[in-house]
């Protein structure tokens, strides 16, 4: 069994609704996937029963999740950053996630992509994650990362450089 | 009394990612070496995610090498409504007389120099519901010549300074440990 993380709070442009179709039920029954979500059932409910609904997390059981999971699932239409995708990253896991600004300006064309808010695309996407299963491709950061003690002297000298 | 050098700005934070983020500098600035001698004061409201994030590490071992020069304010929970911070924001600049401040939440102090916005909310940029539609026009009211805005990302840079047309901007990547 194959299992999807999604760590994401119940907001429009998370798109948790993408998930709730027949389309995608039957490909998770059929491949035998699994999703878990950090909503709960009073947040939205789900007709497939590989739709695993985990309610709100801490961070630390979070990262446990992805750890142990197959692949990141990311849906949002719109981050500013994406921080499960660097940490997705971090822990060489697969990512699927829409072809987007910001996923490609964080991961490049590391991840399983899939057309922004299609559910067809995003049911093609997964079964070609499904076939590749056995040595996916895993996601990959493009740029380096400043240490944050260094971005915070950075901040507080900004004002000389302009 | 020698007033405090810098000044990071917390008050409205409570999402998770935000929360995050703004935790991943307090917890540097608290631990790192090189800043122990810069004087810090750190403002964050109380019942927040941010809140729960800083009394976990001040009551963990981890707070033992902790900064003596930096210093914790928690404001009550009224101070993260988004009126009163907008209000706060318009007349509370001329009165901060530190070397920098660095702002995490959502909107800058309108009448304040050597100031940093942490942009961090994408919602300012794309999402087009009425309630943010306000928020964005009360963010416009509220930018300033002297504002200096760091965005994580290119993309977002480039989104930002498309829909406000505000060019003194930084964008680099960091880490959070």
């Amino acid at each position: 069994m194959l299992n999807l993380f999604y760590p994401a709070s119940l907001l429009p442009h998370k798109n948790h609704k993408l998930l709730d179709h027949t389309l995608v039920s039957d490909c998770l029954a059929k491949n035998d996937v699994q999703i878990y979500l950090t909503i709960s059932v009073s947040d939205m409910t789900f007709s497939s029963s590989n739709i695993v609904l985990l309610g709100r997390l801490t961070h630390e059981t979070c990262m446990h999740y992805l750890e142990n999971s197959s692949a990141l699932l990311f849906l949002s239409s719109f981050e500013s950053l994406g921080l499960p995708l660097i940490e997705a990253s971090q822990l060489n896991k697969p990512c699927i996630c829409p072809d987007l600004p910001y996923t490609r300006e964080l991961l490049g064309d590391s991840p399983y992509f899939y057309r922004d808010m299609s559910v067809n695309s995003l049911i093609s996407t997964i079964n070609h994650f499904v076939e590749e299963s056995h040595s996916p491709r895993s996601s990959v950061l493009v740029s380096a990362l400043v240490p944050i003690e260094c971005a915070w002297n950075k901040f507080i000298s900004l004002h000389r450089s302009f | 009394m020698k007033s405090e050098q810098f000044l990071l700005w917390a008050l409205g934070i409570n999402g998770e990612g935000s929360a995050r983020v703004t935790f991943a500098f307090i917890k540097s600035i608290c631990l790192s070496q090189s800043l122990s001698s810069s004087r810090t004061i750190i403002l964050y409201s109380s019942g927040s995610t941010l809140d729960q994030l800083i009394s976990c590490y001040l009551q963990s071992k981890l707070s033992a090498g902790h900064n003596p020069n930096v210093r914790f304010v928690r404001l009550p929970k009224i101070a993260r409504n988004y009126l009163f911070h907008f209000i706060l924001k318009f007349i509370a600049g001329p009165f901060l007389t530190y070397e920098s401040v660095v702002v995490f939440d959502d909107f800058p102090f309108r009448f304040l120099h050597r100031q940093i916005l942490y942009f961090h909310q994408p919602n300012l940029i794309y999402n087009n519901s009425l309630l943010w539609r306000i928020k964005r026009l009360a963010f416009h009211l509220l930018l300033s010549p002297s504002l200096i805005v760091y965005i994580q990302t290119t993309h977002m840079r480039d989104s930002f300074i498309l829909k406000y047309g505000f060019v003194k901007t930084v964008s680099f990547l960091h880490d959070l440990v």
